[in-house]
């Protein structure tokens, strides 16, 4: 087995001039399951990228320290010797895969072809991977035709199948649905246990403390924590003068925990809870729990229409949709909506995408049909009705193209052609706080950067309807908290927001209303309370309800969304 | 964007089975044999092409790929030589000022007779090869093991540009991006969709690369295979009759 060490290490990317890490030093243990987390641009990806040898084998610049793995120094070792030793999972599930398998089991096997194992070992073993994360039904499917979550998988066996002991996996869910994230962390947690070293960067904390033994926090290169998860988490671990829920998405039981303790209901000195289990255990053994109904005060905000209102902004009229493959994506869909912000929730597949496509004629319905702001969308080009309603898709790369920021954010205005453009982009670049980076080159930028960037540009066509597919997908603390900002300054300008997502506490947080799609059809339209609080509804459209509704329903209550909620019926 | 790109069609049949050293032999050589070949031939080879097809079950999956390229070649054709390939000045057909020559006629079907021959055999050969089959027989042949590398992945990369590029075009025009109408929209659209594509093509290759390096393409020493690829004997006798075929018409030609 092989223990991994960093010392002292700094680098300086080619052609950039701030260090990416700086003096950076940390040991790990062999078989441990080491979390990394922190904020966008601070440095995970390239820890991790050292310890496959990438950095300074592939990406060149200045590289001081060193990184040994067992008794390897990664410097003076090759990528493809390294590869034996440490296998590296990336954050994007296709641009990894070789692009010439035509079978999951061909990509499997790719890298012990490379090898010369013997041929008739190489099927056996390829087998033997897939089973280990799960899909080896999914042998002789074409990659192609996989879900993020699937090719994510076949990666982590791909790499697994050259026997790494230490297996790196930088960000490996913040591209994946809940179901795939889910599938990807049990995969990981079977590789650990079946004692391999992992090492896993991402931002999504109420899945990686549990099964961390340490956190790694990094913070503007530097490595800032490296302690377990429930030290990080506790500021009186760390000295009353340091927190780092600036610099990590706080888990929902963490906060639930701290508030329990704010409260005198469970005891100060009690580690804090990483899942849910734990804050039930602890709840039922500190507080008796009042099943007092909750009463349902939330409302769909004035102006969102569910159905009948005499004008909404957006009219769907028994939509259908088929595309030329055959498939229904939209099944009859009948709603108004007006302002506030809308959540579409359903799993991958359910209709969200093909639904906010018909928003702005991107597509058209076969049937029924779509009016924007009067304006049936069978009558208008998209351009025409750009200027009702602005769409964000999900990957910024698919849109970013000019050389600064500034100069990308006022291509929407100017298709537009809008006399006040400049003061548009003054504002979206203020709303999304990339002052500091107007003048930066976009791919200069991390991706969650780069994302912010494409909203930015969106928003400064200030137009009256606004759709945004995954907004908090990949974004670190401080960005979901920016967009969510900017989420609610919106909705109190009056204008409809319509979010896609899969993140249930952002839904919680800032939604109005939800909207649950599955296989084409709307299955529930209500409050976040309403829509979280039915087991069936969740279970069909392929979501688990917020953290605080689980907890809350473990102990008998049903509709909590908020920690109050819970609070006030404890005793 | 026109539906799905030809791709391979997974099956068994004895067009499937056939080594790809010999589907590549064949392929040559009806190229080189429907230039060759006069038209009793080539209407034999015609017919073999489409048998094949059907024996293969890929039938369908040719026609469909064939009729969109082969109609406006066909149509062309005709036109341009129909009106004004005089020849020997024999009309077939005289409306107003536009005659239809025989001659031009004539040519027009057997080019596109040798046309027609060129496409089937490329969407048969392409229908019915496993690319990494093919990749593991050309290397074994001789061939650089990164050239069948390349050139097996870039079947793939078209379905996946095609994608991107439908994604990329969408996402310009929610942002307001006029696609039609005067050429400077148009030249507009194309630096607002070609621009992320190839940048998003260099990241993509990037990471591919280095993915690629730490599972070992860079390795020395001898490879294996998944697929142990046989030759038969109806592969010899194949790939004999195919060149003799081809000698046989250059004879012809010459004599």
């Amino acid at each position: 087995m092989s223990d991994v060490y960093v010392d002292s290490v700094t680098f300086v990317y080619k052609n950039t001039e701030e260090p990416a890490l700086r003096e950076v030093s940390c040991r790990i243990d062999a078989g441990s399951f080491v979390g990394v987390t922190g904020p966008s641009d601070a440095g995970k990806t390239t820890f991790c990228r050292l310890l496959p040898g990438f950095i300074p084998n592939f990406f060149g610049g200045d590289f001081e320290g060193s990184v040994t793995v067992g008794d390897v120094d990664t410097s003076t070792t090759s990528i493809t010797s390294l590869g034996n030793a440490v296998g590296y999972v990336f954050e994007n599930p296709f641009d990894q895969l070789t692009g010439a398998a035509t079978t999951v089991l061909e990509e499997v096997a790719f890298g012990l072809e490379q090898r010369g194992v013997p041929s008739a070992e190489l099927e056996r073993r390829a087998r033997a991977e897939l089973e280990r994360v799960g899909i080896v039904d999914l042998a002789e499917r074409d990659p192609n035709t996989l879900s993020g979550g699937q090719l994510q998988r076949v990666a982590i066996a791909s790499v697994l199948a050259l026997e790494p002991a230490v297996l790196v996996l930088d960000e490996p869910t913040s591209q994946l649905d809940p179901d795939g994230t889910d599938a990807v962390f049990d995969a990981v947690s079977r590789i650990h246990a079946a004692g391999r070293t992992v090492v896993l960067v991402s931002q999504d904390l109420q899945r990686l403390a549990p099964r961390s033994e340490r956190l790694l926090v990094f913070e503007d290169g530097r490595l800032v924590c490296d302690a377990p998860p429930r030290e990080v988490l506790d500021a009186r671990s760390l000295g009353a003068d340091r927190s780092f829920d600036d610099a990590v998405r706080v888990p929902p039981t963490v906060d639930v925990g701290r508030r329990l303790r704010d409260r005198g209901v469970v005891p100060a000195d009690r580690p804090l809870p990483l899942t849910v289990a734990e804050t039930v255990e602890e709840i039922t053994r500190h507080a008796e729990v009042v099943t007092t109904a909750i009463p349902n005060s939330d409302s769909v905000p004035d102006g969102t229409t569910r159905g009948s209102s005499v004008d909404p902004r957006i009219r769907i009229e028994n939509a259908r949709h088929v595309y030329e493959s055959g498939v229904e994506a939209l099944r009859g869909v009948t709603l108004a909506m007006n302002g506030g912000c809308v959540a579409l929730v359903g799993h991958n597949g359910a209709g969200k995408t093909t639904l906010a496509k018909h928003l702005n004629g991107l597509l058209r319905p076969t049937a029924g049909r779509v009016v924007v702001r009067g304006t049936d969308t069978r009558t208008a080009s998209v351009a025409e009705l750009s200027a009702d309603v602005g769409l964000v898709f999900q990957n910024p790369d698919d849109q970013l193209f000019r050389a600064t920021v500034e100069d990308e954010i006022r291509f929407g205005p100017e298709n537009l052609d809008r006399v006040d453009a400049e003061t548009r982009v003054e504002a979206a670049i203020e709303q999304l706080t990339l002052d500091s980076v107007r003048e930066s080159d976009t791919y200069e930028l991390g991706r969650a950067a780069r994302k912010r960037v494409a909203l930015a540009s969106v928003l400064a066509m200030r137009t009256p309807v606004i759709v945004l597919d995954e907004p908090t997908a990949g974004q670190d603390a401080a960005g979901v908290s920016i967009i969510g900002e900017a989420i609610s300054d919106l909705v109190a300008e009056g204008r409809l927001v319509v979010c896609i997502t899969h993140d249930v506490e952002f839904v919680r947080a800032h939604a109005d209303r939800v909207i649950a799609l599955s296989a084409g059809e709307v299955v529930a339209d209500g409050t976040p309370r309403e829509v979280f609080a039915d087991e069936a509804v969740m279970d069909e459209a392929g979501l688990r309800a917020p953290i605080v509704t689980r907890v809350g329903e473990a102990l008998g209550l049903r509709g909590v969304l908020h920690v109050d909620d819970l609070l006030e019926r404890l005793a | 964007m026109n539906g799905e790109p030809v791709a391979y069609h997974p099956d068994d049949s004895v067009v499937h089975r056939l080594h790809p050293v010999t589907k590549v032999v064949l392929l040559v050589c009806c190229i080189l044999g429907a230039y060759l070949a006069p038209v009793p031939v080539l209407l034999a080879l015609l017919a073999a092409l489409a048998g094949a097809a059907s024996l293969a079950g890929v039938g369908r999956a040719v026609g469909r790929a064939a009729v969109p390229i082969l109609v406006p070649l066909g149509v062309g054709l005709l036109v341009i030589h129909g009106l004004f390939t005089k020849g020997a000045g024999v009309a077939l057909l005289a409306v107003g000022p536009v005659t239809l020559w025989r001659e031009g006629v004539l040519y027009a079907v057997s080019f596109f007779g040798v046309l027609t021959a060129f496409v089937l055999a490329g969407l048969l050969f392409v229908t019915t090869t496993h690319p990494k089959k093919l990749m593991v027989s050309l290397t074994e042949k001789g061939v650089p093991r990164k050239l069948g590398y390349v050139f097996v992945a870039s079947l793939q990369l078209v379905p996946d540009l095609q994608r991107r590029a439908g994604r990329i075009l969408d996402a310009q025009r929610s942002r307001g991006l006029d696609t039609s109408g005067s050429p400077r929209n148009r030249i507009l659209a194309l630096v607002a969709l070609l621009t992320p594509l190839l940048i998003g093509a260099l990241i993509s290759t990037r990471t591919r690369s280095l993915a690629l390096e730490a599972r070992g393409f860079s390795i020395e020493g001898p490879r294996s295979s998944l697929y142990s690829l046989v030759e038969s004997p109806l592969d010899h006798a194949l790939r004999v009759a195919a060149v003799l075929g081809v000698v046989a018409l250059v004879a012809w030609r010459l004599v």
